[in-house]
C-alpha cells in the first residue's frame, strides 16, 4: 500500500502545469520533426521515381530506335544514359528490358538486341552472376547469356549441366 | 495511312511504332485496352494492331469495338503468344483478320499490314 502511494505521489507531482506544458512542447517538436522528416522523405523519393522515369523512358527510346536500324553497328549514348548505366541496379535493368524484347522479337531486331547487350558490355554482369555462388544468381546468369547468345560461354556453361 | 496499335510492354510498343513510322505510317500508341477503346472513335485508323491480354480491357473487347463500328471495315491484327490459341480463334470470330505470334519479326509484322492494307 505504501509503495503504491509513493508512486501515485510520484506521478501527481509531475501532473503541475509547469511540467504539462513543457511536456506538450516537447511532442509538438517532436510531431514537426517527424512530419518534416516524412515530407522531405517523400520529395527525395518522388523526385528519385520521377527521374527514373524519365531516363526510363530515354533508355526505351534509345533501345528501341537502335533495334530497328537495319545496319546497326554502334551504340551512341547520351551522357545521361552513360551515368545511369555505371549503377549496377541500372545495368540489371537495361538487361531486364533487352532480354523482355529479345523474348518477343526474332530476325535483325533480336540481333541488333544482342549487339546493344554485347555493347554494353552487359555480358560482364550475367557472367559475375555466373560465377556466383548462390545458385539462383548462378541459374540468372546461365539464363541471361543463353538468351543472349553467348555461345563463348557454352564450356564454362556446359559444365553446369548433365550432359 | 493510320494505325492504332495496343500494346502494354513500353519497349515492344516503341519499338513497333519507330518501325512503322520509318515506313511511313502514322501511328496512334495507346497502353491498354481502356485508352486503345477511347481513341478508336477518335482516331478512326486505316487498321488497328492489338495484344490480345491488356490492362482495363482485353483484345477481344477491342477486336469486337472495331468490327461494330459502323460503316467502317477496319482491318484489325493480333498480337499473340504461343499457347493462345483458344484466343486467337475467339479473335477470329469476333472478325479479326489476322495473327501474328510472338516472337515475331518486324519485317513479318509490317508485310501483314501492308497486305491487310492492300485489300482496302
Amino acid at each position: 500500500m505504501l509503495v503504491a502511494d509513493y508512486y501515485r505521489d510520484e506521478f501527481l507531482s509531475f501532473i503541475k502545469p509547469r511540467y504539462l506544458y513543457g511536456a506538450a512542447l516537447a511532442f509538438l517538436v517532436i510531431t514537426l520533426f517527424i512530419i518534416i522528416a516524412i515530407f522531405v522523405f517523400l520529395q527525395i523519393k518522388r523526385r528519385r521515381f520521377f527521374r527514373k522515369e524519365k531516363i526510363d523512358s530515354l533508355l526505351d527510346d534509345w533501345i528501341s530506335s537502335a533495334i530497328i536500324e537495319d545496319d546497326f553497328q554502334h551504340a551512341h549514348l547520351s551522357p545521361d544514359l552513360l551515368v545511369y548505366l555505371e549503377k549496377a541496379r541500372n545495368r540489371q535493368f537495361a538487361i531486364d528490358l533487352l532480354l523482355n524484347t529479345r523474348k518477343n522479337l526474332l530476325g535483325t531486331a533480336a540481333d541488333n538486341i544482342k549487339k546493344i547487350y554485347e555493347q554494353l558490355d552487359l555480358q560482364l554482369d550475367s557472367m559475375e552472376k555466373l560465377r556466383s555462388p548462390v545458385w539462383h544468381i548462378k541459374a540468372k546468369g546461365i539464363f541471361e547469356l543463353y538468351m543472349m547468345d553467348q555461345r563463348e560461354l557454352m564450356d564454362e556453361i556446359a559444365a553446369y549441366t548433365n550432359v | 495511312m493510320k494505325i492504332l496499335i495496343a500494346e502494354d510492354d513500353p519497349l515492344i510498343q516503341k519499338t513497333v511504332v519507330h518501325k512503322l513510322q520509318k515506313e511511313g505510317f502514322d501511328v496512334v500508341p495507346c497502353s491498354d485496352g481502356k485508352e486503345a477503346l477511347e481513341a478508336l472513335p477518335l482516331e478512326l485508323p486505316d487498321i488497328v494492331l492489338t495484344d490480345m491480354m491488356l490492362p482495363y480491357a482485353s483484345g477481344l473487347e477491342i477486336v469486337s469495338a472495331v468490327k461494330k463500328l459502323e460503316g467502317k471495315n477496319i482491318p484489325v491484327i493480333v498480337f499473340s503468344t504461343m499457347g493462345q490459341e483458344d484466343i486467337v480463334e475467339e479473335a477470329f470470330n469476333l472478325g479479326a483478320d489476322d495473327y501474328v505470334t510472338k516472337p515475331f519479326s518486324l519485317t513479318e509484322l509490317t508485310i501483314r499490314i501492308k497486305k491487310q492494307l492492300r485489300r482496302l
